[in-house]
């Protein structure tokens, strides 16, 4: 199986979120902050939802995801600015062939887990080809849509 | 020099009756082949039990669990007719509404019959049993009559456990919202003898997909020569699998080794009787899978929590559905004529034929496949597909799976 991914907010996330860790810190800075950092919830595989609040980290990642096979996978949700766990959020879940004009036949079970992470049962992909993956944040009355797409081959 | 030039183009242009295949076409095949073993069954205990084998290819045979004692499930699903009937629309103790899918590699599949109404071979084999139109049967008599039988209640104990005793039972009666005696009766029964009364049935069921899930039929000409044999398919049936895997986007729906994705699609095709298509197929059956007290979720089930009760859990319905019907697998489709729901195209020519043109295709809304276009192929190329299609056609299993068990009762 081959999979490719193309993500604009994949990129988007890779431009705009550079690993600052990387940064040694300056002198300054080691005094201000004496307690250690707290570590980011997300890497910085993490992908950007649509309007740029949101880190999702999938796991596994979209290029494991399978064709015609019932499949789970956990989301860590974290706010971009803090990249810590946005705990005040729910998630929906759902996936559609556009040029198919359908979608899974199904709505994924997402369950909140105990850290801040997210399950997600029920996946099916049962076509080979092109796929959107949508997974909806709300947080308040807001809902802001993080869009993958993914290419399913069986070759 | 115009005749230079003609031959130059004609150079240039992709013999059609190239019958290699590329890197790209051979990495396809290989997604389709070989078959593997049948699905897990979680819900039945006893799915790969070769007792509840025996006892399934028994009851398969066995006219007695019908109405009038003619009806078999092999009435509608014989051996000889692909584990079909041959019919357009099926006959058991009437005319149903839809034709005979076939047996052959039935276990492949995650959802049963053509609108997906249930959930697992052995829910699946309850509805016959029972249906008016099929073999009129019930659970009471069926419990009675495998406990008239000394070889059929000992070995359905042996896998189930007693019996139980029917005596204060009546005589017919199975669940029902109509105005029928059978459906008076089963009101009658106290709660604790309908639940003894319909796990009978559920264990003819089970015992019944142990049968099926033994009718396999693999190892075609298609698996012979994307293993390696260079004369197991001829030029034309290797320009089909070009035209399957290309052209014909055909294994969009009909993908991996058993040539489907499981799934429900609606590809338009009109009604026998004609006029506008009215039955619902997928749209009614997934509320009717969800309800039916024989799914993974239910109480006759042996996986009540598993991932295939979170099947049922994760399904919606949605407008879309009206009309989709089960993707059949393609496997062994020449043996199995006449096509479709029901039964609407006589030969694999005649379905050629439609995905060619969509001739007579109804709209319904904007529910169908969009990505569903004519083929437009010449007629050499139908011929190619159609014999592809024949290639897939398998090895049978022993002769004595096919048949009534003879062993003396």
């Amino acid at each position: 199986m081959r999979v490719q991914i193309l993500s604009l907010s994949m990129l988007l996330a890779t431009c705009a979120a550079p690993d600052v860790r990387d940064v040694p810190p300056s002198p300054q800075e080691s005094r201000a902050s004496e307690a250690p950092r707290t570590p980011d919830f997300v890497t910085d595989a993490a992908l950007r939802s649509g309007a740029g609040t949101y880190l999702l980290e999938l796991d596994p990642p979209l290029a494991a995801m399978p064709d015609n096979e019932s499949f789970r996978f956990e989301v860590r949700v974290a706010d971009a600015h803090t990249r810590q766990a946005a705990t005040d959020i729910t998630l929906a879940v759902d996936a559609a062939m556009p040029e198919h004009g359908h979608g899974m036949n199904r709505v994924p079970r997402v369950s909140r887990l105990a850290d801040g992470r997210f399950a997600v049962e029920g996946m099916y992909f049962h076509m080979t080809g092109r796929w959107e993956l949508y997974l909806d944040v709300t947080r308040g009355a807001w809902t802001e849509r993080a869009q993958f797409r993914v290419e399913l081959s069986d070759e | 020099m115009k005749l230079a030039l003609f031959v130059l183009l004609l150079a240039q242009v992709p013999s059609v009756q190239d019958a290699s295949w590329s890197e790209r076409e051979w990495a396809k095949a290989r997604a389709h082949t070989p078959l593997p073993g049948p699905r897990p069954s979680p819900t039945n205990r006893v799915a790969d039990s070769a007792d509840a084998a025996r006892l399934g290819q028994r009851l398969f045979f066995d006219p007695r669990f019908s109405a009038n004692g003619s009806v078999s499930c092999a009435s509608c699903h014989a051996p000889d007719l692909g584990f079909a009937d041959g019919k357009s629309l099926s006959m058991g103790l009437a005319r149903t509404a839809r034709h005979s899918p076939s047996l052959w590699n039935v276990a492949q599949q995650r959802w049963f019959f053509w609108d997906g109404r249930a959930d697992s071979l052995w829910a699946q084999a309850v509805q016959p049993l029972e249906n008016p139109k099929e073999m009129g049967f019930d659970r009471v008599s069926l419990a009675r009559a495998l406990r008239g039988d000394a070889t059929l209640r000992a070995e359905y104990e042996q896998l189930f456990g007693a019996l139980p005793d029917v005596a204060s039972w009546p005589e017919r009666a199975a669940p029902g919202d109509d105005a029928s005696e059978r459906a008076a009766a089963w009101k009658r029964m106290s709660a604790d003898e309908q639940r003894a009364a319909s796990r009978v049935a559920a264990n003819f069921g089970k015992a019944l997909e142990a049968y099926e899930r033994r009718l396999v039929r693999d190892d075609a000409p298609f698996d012979r020569f994307v293993a390696g044999d260079a004369t197991a398919l001829s030029e034309s049936a290797q320009r089909g699998w070009k035209l399957f895997a290309g052209r014909g986007n055909c294994r969009s729906c009909h993908s991996g080794p058993a040539f489907t994705d499981g799934e429900f699609h609606n590809i338009g095709i009109p009604p026998l009787a004609g006029g506008k298509p009215e039955d619902p197929a997928r749209y009614a059956g997934i509320d009717l899978v969800r309800e039916d007290p024989f799914n993974a979720q239910g109480e006759f089930s042996d996986a009540r929590e598993g991932d295939a009760a979170l099947e049922l859990e994760v399904l919606e319905r949605t407008p879309q559905n009206f009309g989709e019907y089960r993707t059949p697998s393609l496997r062994n489709v020449a043996l199995t004529a006449p096509y479709m729901h029901e039964g609407q195209m006589k030969s694999l020519a005649d379905v050629v034929h439609f995905y060619s043109t969509l001739e007579g295709a109804t709209q319904i809304g904007h529910h169908q496949e969009q990505v569903l276009q004519p083929l437009k192929l010449s007629a050499s190329e139908a011929a190619d597909l159609v014999a592809f299609l024949e290639s897939l056609t398998g090895t049978p299993p022993p002769a004595a799976l096919l048949a009534p068990l003879e062993e003396k009762r």
